[in-house]
């Protein structure tokens, strides 16, 4: 589309003015142009249903600044693949002896007053996997670190070596995802947390074992808090670049 | 001396005596008690990490974030 007008400046001259608009691709110079200092942020870029085993998944953000894409997905249950053991009659994390058999999946539901966030950041033009984080936020904003294993004490998670290259953006966050859904919570970096990491885990996580089978995931005990067992961080790379 | 402290969405104001190193801000047990931050932080000046035993800057802005220790293997 193309405008064309006659201008009267303020000094009398007058001018003839072309604007002209057309709709682009959205490359990789435009993205630089716009995003030198702060991140383009953009919500609910995708549905989520597009990953593997993606249940209750809600829409994929995007931050975007220089070479950082940083993609945050809010889990609707967080997928806990360690050993487990059990305490007062109850299944709980064995996060202590997380390598050691036998592994379960329990799939645990965060409260209603915690968004969960799972963050991949990726660097372009190569597109592999920065750094990944697992972000716990209360219903003000505040972010904290989940009493778990396999998270640095930024909440940053250990994911080890694994060929996260994709040809594409969906590709490499399907493969990060997946690579999430399939690990299991070992005992590396279980302290970082602080000492009562271990403990907490236990009374966060609980299961009571149902008959004839199956299992139901325990509230929080009375006196506790999920803030209060997990640990407040402040990441100025989660801060700039979660989409909540 | 006045003091602006930022750790994650929150902001805090305290009056400290003169000479307050960094470090005695970090080790404030008021503050970690409002906070909940750890020993596991550091504090950023302009942009700048800054050393416990450095003077914190009157009517400056600290900002407190969660350090990340790498991995020893």
């Amino acid at each position: 589309m193309t405008e064309v007008y006659y201008a009267i400046e303020y000094d009398g001259t007058v001018k003839h003015v072309t604007v002209t608009e057309r709709e682009v691709l959205m490359d990789q110079n435009i993205m630089s142009r716009f995003a030198v200092d702060n991140p383009i942020k953009v919500n609910s870029v995708m549905s989520a249903a597009i990953l593997p085993e993606s249940p209750g998944l809600g829409n994929i953000g995007l931050s975007i600044k220089r070479h950082n894409v940083a993609a945050t997905i809010r889990l609707a249950q967080l997928p806990l693949r360690c050993a487990f053991k059990m305490k007062s009659g109850n299944m709980v994390p064995d996060l202590k002896n997380g390598n050691s058999d036998p592994e379960f999946v329990m799939n645990w539901v965060p409260p209603n007053n915690m968004r969960l966030y799972f963050m991949v950041n990726m660097i372009q033009p190569a597109m592999s996997v920065d750094v990944q984080f697992l972000v716990a936020v209360d219903p003000v904003g505040k972010h904290y670190r989940l009493p778990l294993s396999n998270l640095y004490e930024d909440s940053r998670m250990c994911h080890g070596v694994y060929d996260y290259s994709g040809s594409t953006l969906i590709d490499v966050i399907s493969k990060a995802w997946t690579q999430f859904q399939k690990s299991r919570w070992q005992s590396d970096l279980v302290d970082r947390g602080g000492a009562s990491s271990v403990s907490n885990s236990m009374e966060m996580f609980k299961f009571k074992p149902l008959e004839p089978s199956g299992f139901e995931q325990l509230p929080i005990k009375d006196g506790y808090t999920w803030e209060s067992l997990s640990t407040r961080i402040s990441s100025p790379f989660i801060t700039e670049h979660i989409v909540l | 001396m006045q003091l602006t402290v930022k750790f994650g969405s929150d902001t805090y104001t305290r009056v400290y005596a003169e000479g307050t190193t960094i470090g005695q801000v970090l080790a404030d047990h008021d503050l970690k008690a409002v906070t909940g931050w750890g020993d596991n932080v550091r504090a950023v000046v302009s942009g700048v990490e800054q050393g416990a035993n450095v003077l914190a800057p009157d009517g400056g802005i600290i900002v407190v974030e969660t350090k990340a220790n790498t991995k020893q293997n």
